[in-house]
């Protein structure tokens, strides 16, 4: 007795990933089922793994092609190299293949080979972009292609080079942005609610202009998360926001530099924020840095100020302490994390010209016998990606921003240099956003973590008796992935 | 009460709650209304139907799973295989019985059946080679060895993960 398609499809559902793959050679019926499952989700940290994926959607007319909803190709940029243009050749031969592709991560050592966007040939409409990519006519030719984005996150355009303009009518639908803030300030037609800058030494003077436009156009702003705030201008900014058009929509503010001494005018500002929810301050300049009864008080204070709020986050250097409310009393979370793993020093790689091995498919490529990084890197996709778990959750996340109504969760973006001393010193490419990275692919991670967290501790969400926007569990979860997390509340 | 007439024309007076465990007989009573027509399940035959009437009888009561969170299921991976401790002995059955009992489960739908099936056969072939999968369940091999080759070199940036 033979058992339908749609039967196998369902047992393929089930299976565990090794016998996927045993499933993929049984017959003709079987492989389909189980290659479907296979290649919907792609979430590829070795390059070497990346190539052969994409070589093996490229195969037999780019059948494997349509099965693919999420392509997620995140190398540890700490360690990468340039990846050869063979390399970016394939991922872009396959890309054309998937037709169905709606979240795609991008992350490239050098941030220059935006040419595999060239559009023309992709049929897929993206919900999720996130590329460590510079902003350039390609990205952005790219992108006015992309109807259907809701959320992307961006590096700038590259030292020198000038800002290339967004056509009219791009981007209707996209309500969350991370990335510089000259390329935010292209996106005035797109109706955000979530956004996230990332300030550089050059860009702090224009924050007030970029600020004061985004005031008068974005009245549905819900989420403002600002890295690198000098502390000069933290005042200002929280002036700025406090007199916005969406002063009294926006649930989440951060990271404010928090004045040592007269905090008078920084409370009155709070005052006009009636929806604030999360706040997010940086007392790292602070000497000694606020112990815990301290933070507490001064959370405690804020919130006479602004009784909505509920949650508070006080940024020391590589670390985060999350204060929650409850019944007018605060409390401190459990995730008192050391950001330190979360800094990633990275930097734009400007590649010689490409390495001009040539490949055909199917065979090794010449480039990879040198990539010492991406075979080191194996070890460490085993070590997550191999859990069932993980490829459970991750492939089970539809999307981004279903991780809660009320958040969206990032990479190790902006937090990724010391807030105080980095900012200072650093140069421009120091501050790429090492991205969006992991972001996506820690999200399977991380909702098993949630779980396990939910069960574990006795989380404030369920004596607040879940008011909408309670995400106080996925902040601490967030706190310990070291992932960057625009908490979007409510 | 509702009357059920398999393949082999055996005839089953069931509980209407009972036989509603299956959305197509669910479905087919709301269409009738009221009525003591009898429901022929040409798909099924006696032996099997008692079979899964003993499933639904077990699970009556229990809230049927709603027919949107299934269509957001059919888009993930299945979360466990973990099946409970009745219906695992429930379906410790022959493998002829097994997938007749899938079979029927689909045909009639049955969902949380059908995922036990599933499941079952998802654990059976754990751990198995593709030649012991087609021994297992009596599959032909329609690939040429030079497939089945091509096939494995192709998925096998997937493996180790």
């Amino acid at each position: 007795m033979t058992l339908p398609p749609e039967i196998i499809s369902r047992i393929a559902q089930y299976a565990h990933h090794a016998d996927l793959l045993s499933l993929t050679r049984v017959c003709k019926t079987s492989q389909s089922a189980s290659e479907a499952i296979l290649y919907e989700t792609l979430y590829l940290r070795d390059a070497e793994a990346a190539y052969f994926a994409c070589q093996a959607i490229i195969t037999h007319n780019g059948a494997r092609g349509t099965y693919v909803r999420r392509f997620w190709f995140c190398p540890d940029l700490r360690r990468s190299r340039p990846f050869p243009s063979q390399f970016w050749q394939a991922v872009q031969v396959a890309l054309t293949k998937m037709d169905y592709l709606e979240y795609l991560v991008l992350n490239d050592p050098t941030g220059s080979n935006t040419w595999v966007l060239t559009p023309g040939h992709f049929k897929f409409e993206l919900h999720d972009a996130s590329f460590n990519l510079k902003w350039d006519e390609n990205l952005v030719a790219f992108l006015a292609t992309q109807h259907k984005l809701r959320v992307l996150s961006t590096l700038d355009s590259l030292d020198g080079e000038a800002l290339c303009g967004l056509p009219a009518g791009s981007l209707q639908n996209l309500t969350t942005f991370s990335g510089p803030l000259l390329v935010l300030a292209e996106l005035v037609e797109s109706p955000l609610t979530h956004v996230q800058i990332q300030l550089e030494n050059d860009t702090a003077v224009i924050l007030e202009t970029v600020l004061s436009d985004l005031s008068k156009l974005k009245k549905g702003l819900r989420s403002l998360n600002i890295i690198g705030i000098p502390s000069q201008y933290s005042l200002e900014t929280l002036q700025l926001v406090s007199k916005s058009m969406f002063q009294s929509n926006l649930h989440h503010l951060g990271v404010l530099p928090l004045p040592w001494g007269d905090r008078v005018p920084f409370r009155r500002c709070l005052m006009q924020l009636h929806s604030l929810e999360n706040i997010e301050v940086d007392v790292s300049r602070w000497d000694p840095p606020p112990s815990e009864p301290f933070q507490r008080m001064i959370a405690a204070e804020l919130r006479v100020y602004c009784p909505t709020l509920r949650r508070v986050i006080f940024v020391i250097l590589q670390q985060e302490h999350l204060w929650y409310c409850r019944n007018e009393e605060w409390f401190k979370s459990l995730s008192f994390v050391s950001r330190k793993a979360a800094s990633l020093p990275i930097s734009i790689m400007h590649p010689s010209p490409s390495s001009s091995a040539s490949t055909t498919p199917h065979q090794v490529p010449h480039f990879f016998l040198t990539m010492q990084p991406a075979r080191t890197q194996r070890a460490q996709t085993h070590s997550i990606a191999a859990l069932p778990s993980l490829a459970h959750s991750l492939s089970s996340f539809p999307t981004m921003t279903t991780v809660s109504q009320d958040m969206v969760h990032y990479g190790t973006m902006g937090r990724t240099k010391k807030i105080g001393e980095a900012k200072r010193t650093k140069q421009r490419q120091d501050a790429i956003p090492s991205s969006p990275v992991g972001l996506l692919a820690r999200l399977g991670l991380q909702r098993v973590m949630l779980t396990i967290l939910m069960q574990s501790m006795p989380s404030p969400a369920t004596h607040t008796q879940s008011l909408p926007g309670d995400d106080e569990p996925m902040l601490s979860i967030k706190r310990r992935q070291k992932v960057r997390a625009l908490p979007l509340s409510a | 009460m509702v009357l059920l007439v398999t393949s082999d024309n055996e005839q089953f007076v069931v509980d209407k709650e009972v036989a509603e465990r299956s959305v197509l007989i669910k479905n087919m009573l709301e269409d009738v209304g009221e009525s003591d027509q009898p429901i022929p399940l040409p798909n099924v035959s006696s032996s099997v139907l008692k079979k899964v009437l003993e499933y639904c009888e077990h699970h009556r009561g229990e809230p049927l799973p709603a027919a949107d969170t299934e269509s957001s299921q059919d888009e993930t991976r299945k979360r466990t295989t973990d099946i409970s401790e009745w219906d695992q002995k429930f379906i410790t059955v022959d493998q002829e019985m097994l997938f007749e009992i899938i079979l029927a489960a689909n045909y009639l739908d049955i969902k949380p059946l059908l995922d036990v099936g599933c499941k079952t056969v998802a654990n059976m072939i754990k751990g198995k080679t593709p030649e012991e999968i087609r021994k297992l369940f009596n599959i032909v091999n329609d690939f040429t060895p030079e497939e089945e080759a091509q096939i494995k070199k192709e998925n096998e940036w997937a493996e180790d993960r």
